[in-house]
């Protein structure tokens, strides 16, 4: 029996030694991250400093893109959503509306409201989708179209979308997300600094919770009132400021958000455009777009704009909440799996040797560890072997270091965007920052490793859709479109205003 | 310039610009009132009736176009002239404003001789 | 051990404690900083635009409090640097004035040489917005910087001084890879307008092709006469964006006497070249080209199908006579093409309302090509028409060619 316990303690003992160390190596990855985006973001902040964005907006010469809105049920949102777009500061842009199929009014609150039209436009079908029921569109505003299509997932949407498209970047928009003013200008700049290698932008979402919203914009920030969405401004901050702008400057962004994206078509049609039976199409994208370029060789940038481009709502409950990440979580378990052969592969270079690395042990493995942790801290308090020194160890680097890093992205944004004037806000986001960490953050590697069991579970029915979505894919069109022949066609390269 | 001064509704949403052309337009004895946007525009318009509104186009909310369109179409309104003085400097934002009634199109950067100029015009065609 | 410890927490707590110090001491400084330049600001602004408002010999000093602390001699020019955004002529001179009588304009050239690239990309700015002849000189230097971010804020300024020795390295910064910097060079010689041609025809064959996109784009926009033969030329150029250039830019000079070319240039193998050379004569309306846009109405690429309609419908009473006769074309894209054109351009709207016309002949054409539009399963707008146009007339006899059984085909 004392043997028993003995054997047990040594266990239990090694086991929370490990976990110190997982957590030692966790906050270390965060705190490397953390210096790159300061540094990133002072210089970012600097290049900034006088813009020349109504130069742009005037020229002749930048590129016409393509919004494309997948919109499922959102007859509440729609309208305002539609009419944002329409302000948008940009030259020649197009907004694809795609009704997916939704039960409410959605589609007739568009036709009612911008007084649309049944059309007949011929397209190719470069990406397979669903049936399409209809176009519509109307004189008045030219630049909008709608696209009226059976239920069949927001991938598909967005795949239908892209058939439609004429512009040779599109922009994936949110139906429920708020587009500032410049956004396009602000994602479309990385592209035009490097022509020939740009493929995906994405830029900082932030939480619209709480912020005053009239005729489609911002017209005063606040943080929300309720505890949860606070708490996701926090993780938001420091997701979006210290860690994709850190991985977007280590060349390895494998995150760009579907609330919004700008993406080089030509590029996503090569792969596929997205997949319907991903629970992430825009993780499973980029992986895919990462893969190919890799593959291929060829030399190419994906990256983060730390600016702020869109508000997004977030869930305020915790029932959403939970399903939300079960989702996110699950989607991100999926693209992982399907991408496993890039795992450790130096053929794809840091994607394979670090990013991919970085979310298989600390995203997924991570949370299964941590909670372990805690368990066994408690068990071994429990057997009586908890020592104060080995408590405070476990404090310091599992919860301490923790509150530096949530801490140190409020400082980010405080030194950066300062989207969030007053002290209040100021002060309730430091004391959040740390509150986080007792709490909040144990609850979401809860959610992990629950999504972790439903994978596993539900693995075996995705997999068949996977192998499904995978075959029809089409081959990768040539890189300039033949005019001799070949299907008609909408698909604009640098379009009709020439090709620079 | 005897007796009643001449009641000036500069609208922008830029407070710099209002600041720089109320002072000059007070300096030159006009009687300035602010506007920060389209809707407190029109509604100065109907409590002040000033005598000339110079008017900025991008603004938030009701850009200026559409309030000039609803000066123009409201009865009680329609006889107060209008001057857009907006960055958009292509040629059919100047045709629109024109065609929508504005009495006269100044484009920023602008002269501040020549804005004094062309303000004058307008106010004395119309006594 | 334990020591040790003890010390780590303490070590992570003052770590804390200085980090949330540092966000807090951040702010307030900033803040602190902000309200004394608004307090001044108050003070000084209405100042500084009277001076400017003025006319006269007085320099702005005259108009100032009589010593100025470094915060006011800073918000001062805070003011003037927005002002100068604000107007030209006299008063833009006015604010140059100023900046030299500040001292503004010899601090911005110190900041040209300033170790920090951020400050020399905003010395640069500065010196632009002052718009001092004396700046061009260390900014045509500053065009050899080693960040691109104050390269291009130079050639900027240099835009925004307008002397002609800076038209030379402007040119030659179209250049630059990135396009974002081409394009602000570019709006910044557009702005120059024909004074730059000259530097640009010499400077062409030396760029490289992004560049002398660019610079066609740049010719286009000026509507250099004097850029014809290059550009006609050019559309003979073995580059496709080159030649696709040319021909837009063709179109933005609009001389009636390219159309023959631009004919030529319809028939070209890579598609954007059609469609720009499409574009461009819709844009110059030559009806000399109806029946190549007729043929380009044809095309296998909806770009060039889109420029040549819309090209179609701009040419007035022909062209839209030509659209109407493509109806019948043997061709889907064509009749579809020309039924959107003509959708877009009212047309189907006159022929409904030509149904209530009392004149016979032009009733019966109206159903004739009302019929035709059926025919190749347009009919939405006839359809809404016929429950939404304001004679009831009209309504029913739309209604009665619309249940009329197709003839045959369709597609």
């Amino acid at each position: 029996m004392l043997i028993l316990q003995s054997v047990l303690g040594e266990i239990v003992l090694a086991f929370n030694r490990a976990v110190i160390y997982y957590f030692i190596a966790l906050n270390g990855v965060y705190l490397i991250l953390f210096v790159i985006s300061l540094i990133e973001v002072r210089r970012f902040v600097k290049r900034t400093f006088f813009s020349d964005y109504e130069q742009i907006l005037r020229s002749d010469m930048t590129w016409p893109i393509s919004i494309i809105v997948p919109a499922h049920n959102e007859a509440r949102n729609i309208i305002e959503t539609v009419r944002s777009l329409l302000n948008v500061n940009y030259g020649q842009f197009e907004i694809i509306v795609v009704n997916d199929g939704s039960t409410d009014l959605t589609l007739e609150r568009l036709i009612e409201t911008f007084d649309l039209k049944r059309t007949d436009k011929i397209y190719r079908r470069a990406l397979p989708t669903g049936p399409v029921r209809g176009l519509y569109a109307t004189l008045e505003y030219p630049k909008l179209l709608v696209i009226d299509k059976e239920r069949a997932g927001k991938a598909d949407a967005l795949n239908a979308g892209i058939n439609v498209s004429r512009y040779p970047l599109y922009c994936s928009v949110d139906a429920d997300s708020i587009i500032e003013e410049n956004a396009l200008l602000r994602v479309v700049k990385p592209f035009m600094e490097h022509p020939e290698e740009m493929v995906a932008v994405g830029g900082i979402v932030r939480i619209v919770n709480g912020c005053e919203v009239r005729d489609g914009r911002v017209a005063r920030i606040g943080l929300p009132r309720r505890a949860l969405p606070i708490f996701q401004v926090v993780e938001y901050l420091r997701a979006f400021l210290s860690g994709r702008i850190g991985w977007s400057t280590l060349r390895s962004l494998l995150i760009i958000s579907g609330a919004f994206g700008l993406y080089r078509k030509s590029e996503v049609i090569a792969v596929g455009g997205y997949d319907r039976w991903s629970e992430t199409e825009d993780l499973q994208l980029v992986l895919k777009l990462h893969e190919n370029l890799r593959r291929n060789k060829r030399p190419y940038r994906i990256v983060f704009v730390p600016d702020p481009v869109c508000w997004t709502e977030v869930p305020s409950t915790f029932r959403v909440l939970a399903r939300q990440r079960n989702r996110w979580h699950r989607g991100l378990l999926q693209s992982l799996w399907s991408h496993r052969r890039m795992l450790f592969n130096p053929t794809y270079g840091i994607i394979g040797t670090l990013a991919l690395p970085y979310f298989l042990i600390f995203e997924t493995l991570g949370p299964f560890i941590e909670i372990l942790g805690y368990i066994m801290l408690a068990l071994s308090w429990a057997l009586g072997l908890l020592n104060t020194d080995f408590f405070l160890l476990f404090l310091v680097f599992a919860i301490f270091f923790g509150v530096f890093l949530s801490v140190a992205a409020v400082l980010l944004e405080e030194i950066s965007f300062r989207r969030y004037p007053n002290w209040e806000h100021l002060a309730t986001l430091v004391l959040i920052a740390i509150l986080e960490n007792f709490g909040y953050r144990q609850i979401l590697s809860l959610f992990k490793v629950k999504a972790f069991w439903d994978f596993l579970r539900r693995r075996r029915a995705w997999g068949r859709m996977e192998r499904e979505g995978f075959h029809p894919a089409p081959p990768p069109p040539p890189a300039r479109p033949n005019p001799a022949g070949g299907a008609p066609d909408t698909q604009g390269a640098p379009g009709a205003r020439g090709a620079s | 310039m005897t007796g009643k001064r001449d009641m000036v509704l500069i609208v922008d949403d830029d407070a710099l610009v209002r600041r720089f052309v109320g002072e000059l337009l007070h300096a030159h004895g006009y009687d300035v009132h602010l506007a920060e946007d389209g809707e407190a525009a029109l509604r100065q318009v109907g409590e002040l009736r000033p005598d000339l509104v110079l008017l900025d186009l991008v603004m938030p909310y009701k850009d200026g176009f559409e309030v000039l369109n609803a000066l123009k179409h409201d009865p009680a309104t329609r006889e107060i002239p209008v001057m857009i003085l907006s960055v958009r400097d292509r040629e059919e934002d100047v045709v629109k404003g024109l065609n929508l009634g504005a009495e006269d199109y100044m484009r920023k950067p602008f002269s501040t001789q020549e804005l004094l100029a062309r303000v004058r015009k307008i106010l004395d065609r119309r006594r | 051990m334990h020591a040790f410890l003890v010390t780590l927490i303490l070590f992570t707590g003052a770590v804390l404690a200085s980090l949330a110090l540092l966000i807090a001491l951040n702010k307030a400084g900033r803040e602190g900083r902000e309200h004394l330049d608004r307090r001044r600001r108050h003070i000084l602004e209405p100042a500084v635009f009277r001076y400017i408002h003025e006319t006269g010999h007085r320099a702005l000093p005259n108009y100032l409090p009589k010593s100025l602390s470094r915060r006011d001699r800073r918000v001062a020019e805070a003011v003037l640097l927005d002002a100068a955004r604000l107007v030209r002529g006299e008063a833009r001179d006015r604010v140059t004035a100023a900046f030299e009588a500040l001292g503004s304009v010899r601090d911005a050239i110190l900041g040209l040489r300033s170790q920090r690239w951020w400050k020399r990309a905003e010395s640069a700015e500065r010196a632009g917005l002052m718009g001092s002849q004396s700046a061009v000189e260390p900014l045509v230097a500053a065009l050899g910087d080693d960040e691109g971010e104050v390269r291009i804020r130079a050639a900027r300024a240099l835009g925004l001084v307008r002397g002609s020795t800076s038209i030379r390295p402007l040119v030659g910064a179209l250049a630059d890879p990135n396009r974002w910097s081409a394009i602000r060079v570019a709006e910044i010689l557009i702005g120059v307008g024909p004074e730059a041609v000259g530097e640009l025809l010499a400077a062409y064959d030396r760029l490289p092709v992004a560049g002398r996109v660019s610079a066609l784009d740049i010719l286009g926009r000026i509507r250099s006469l004097e850029a014809v033969p290059l550009l006609k030329r050019t559309l003979n150029d073995q580059h496709p964006d080159l030649r696709a250039r040319a021909a837009y830019a063709l179109g933005l000079i609009g001389d009636p006497a390219f159309v023959a070319v631009l004919i030529e240039a319809l028939r070209d193998v890579e598609w954007p070249v059609r469609a720009t050379a499409a574009k461009a004569i819709g844009r110059i309306g030559g009806r000399a080209a109806i029946p190549a846009l007729c043929e380009a109405l044809k095309d296998r690429q909806w770009w060039v199908r889109a420029n040549a309609g819309e090209a179609l419908r701009l040419l007035g009473p022909e062209g839209r006579d030509a659209l109407i006769a493509m109806l019948e074309a043997d061709d889907t894209y064509a009749r579809h093409q020309a039924v959107a054109q003509l959708e877009e351009g009212h047309i189907i709207d006159d022929y409904i309302a030509d149904l209530g016309s009392p004149d016979e002949s032009r009733r019966s054409a109206a159903v004739r090509f009302l019929e035709k539009v059926i025919a190749l399963q347009r009919h939405e707008r006839l359809t809404q028409q016929s429950v939404e146009h304001a004679q009831e007339g009209i309504r029913r006899t739309l209604l009665k060619i619309l249940n009329r059984p197709l003839p045959e085909g369709g597609t």
